[in-house]
């Protein structure tokens, strides 16, 4: 990272900037307005206040949980959650938060895991595990009715994330 | 068959059920069978220790044994219920896993059986006298029936 505003800690990746205006043949923007550029884009991409406030409390709980005493793991009889499936969660609630799509709840699994429960509009919940063994896949219910919607597993996280984001704004 | 759920991580407050997160098919869950057991009596561990504010729901064994009717694809008997008397808890049984299952159908599974389960008690609360009452006289009918059946 380099810039000629680092004097005001603002910071830009000039080369970056330059590099892909270049492509578009935009040789006269001084190093002034790539600046601004750049600062108003960290801007867009800051998390709002809720989001901030609803990925500290996830990322808090996962944190509680992979601190947790191993008693409760033991009296429980099942296996605490792994890094991967940590890191996993995490990009999980991370990636959707951006599109302020929150959880409802974040729990080990009696599967060994996390289990994450997302809600829709039409009150169903979704709940998305993750397990230790890398596999992952979620439920849909309809709990007024008792009903299961949907049963799936995924091969790839970025599929889970979209169907995520598809239940929710059903 | 009665089981306990632990408040807050296995049962938030305020929700009808337990969370499908803590519903277990494949470790040994323990129950207690309703012949020889009053809901409340689940709060007791085996060590004697009376969990007050833990909730505790039902299953029909017919709910464990028969799977067929929550999927064709499921045979009955996946799981059965085996009578496994403690030193303190003649009515402990434990849930045996007979066929082994994907992660996908033990989803399903867990969610019919938390779809299906009675709540008997709720977590942070206590049974009313007249309920202890109901208990009581559902537990010497169930008794009845099973000694006939013998």
């Amino acid at each position: 990272m380099n810039g000629f505003l680092t004097a005001q800690d603002i910071s830009y990746d000039r080369d970056l900037y330059l590099q892909s205006h270049q492509e578009k043949q935009e040789y006269y923007m001084s190093d002034i307005q790539v600046a601004f550029e750049y600062v108003d884009q960290v801007k867009e991409n800051e998390p709002s206040i809720v989001q901030s406030f609803f990925l500290k409390t996830f990322v808090d709980k996962l944190y509680k949980i992979n601190t947790m005493d191993p008693a409760f793991f033991i009296t429980e009889e099942i296996q605490k959650p792994s890094e991967a499936v940590l890191d996993q969660a995490y990009h999980t609630i991370q990636e959707l938060a951006v599109l302020n799509i929150f959880p409802e709840k974040l729990e080990p699994s009696a599967e060994d895991g996390i289990c994450i429960q997302y809600k829709n509009k039409n009150a169903h919940n979704l709940y998305f595990e993750l397990y230790n063994n890398g596999e992952f896949g979620y439920l849909i219910e309809d709990p007024m009715l008792k009903k299961v919607i949907h049963n799936e597993d995924f091969d790839h996280i970025d599929d889970a994330l979209q169907s995520i984001q598809a239940f929710v704004n059903r | 068959m009665f089981t306990r759920h632990k408040p807050l991580t296995e049962w938030a407050e305020g929700d009808e059920y337990p969370n499908f997160s803590s519903i277990k098919i494949t470790k040994p869950q323990s129950f207690n069978w309703s012949a020889f057991s009053l809901p409340i009596w689940v709060r007791y561990t085996d060590q004697k220790e009376y969990k007050s504010d833990y909730g505790v729901v039902g299953y029909r064994v017919g709910t464990l044994r028969y799977t067929n009717k929550i999927d064709p694809a499921f045979e009955n008997f996946t799981f059965d219920v085996r009578h496994d008397p403690l030193e303190n808890n003649f009515s402990h049984c434990e849930l045996e896993v007979k066929k082994s299952l994907s992660k996908k159908d033990r989803r399903l599974i867990r969610i019919t059986f938390k779809h299906k389960c009675v709540v008997s008690i709720y977590p942070m609360s206590s049974p009313s006298k007249s309920q202890l009452l109901v208990d009581y006289v559902r537990l010497m009918y169930h008794q009845i029936s099973v000694r006939w059946s013998l």
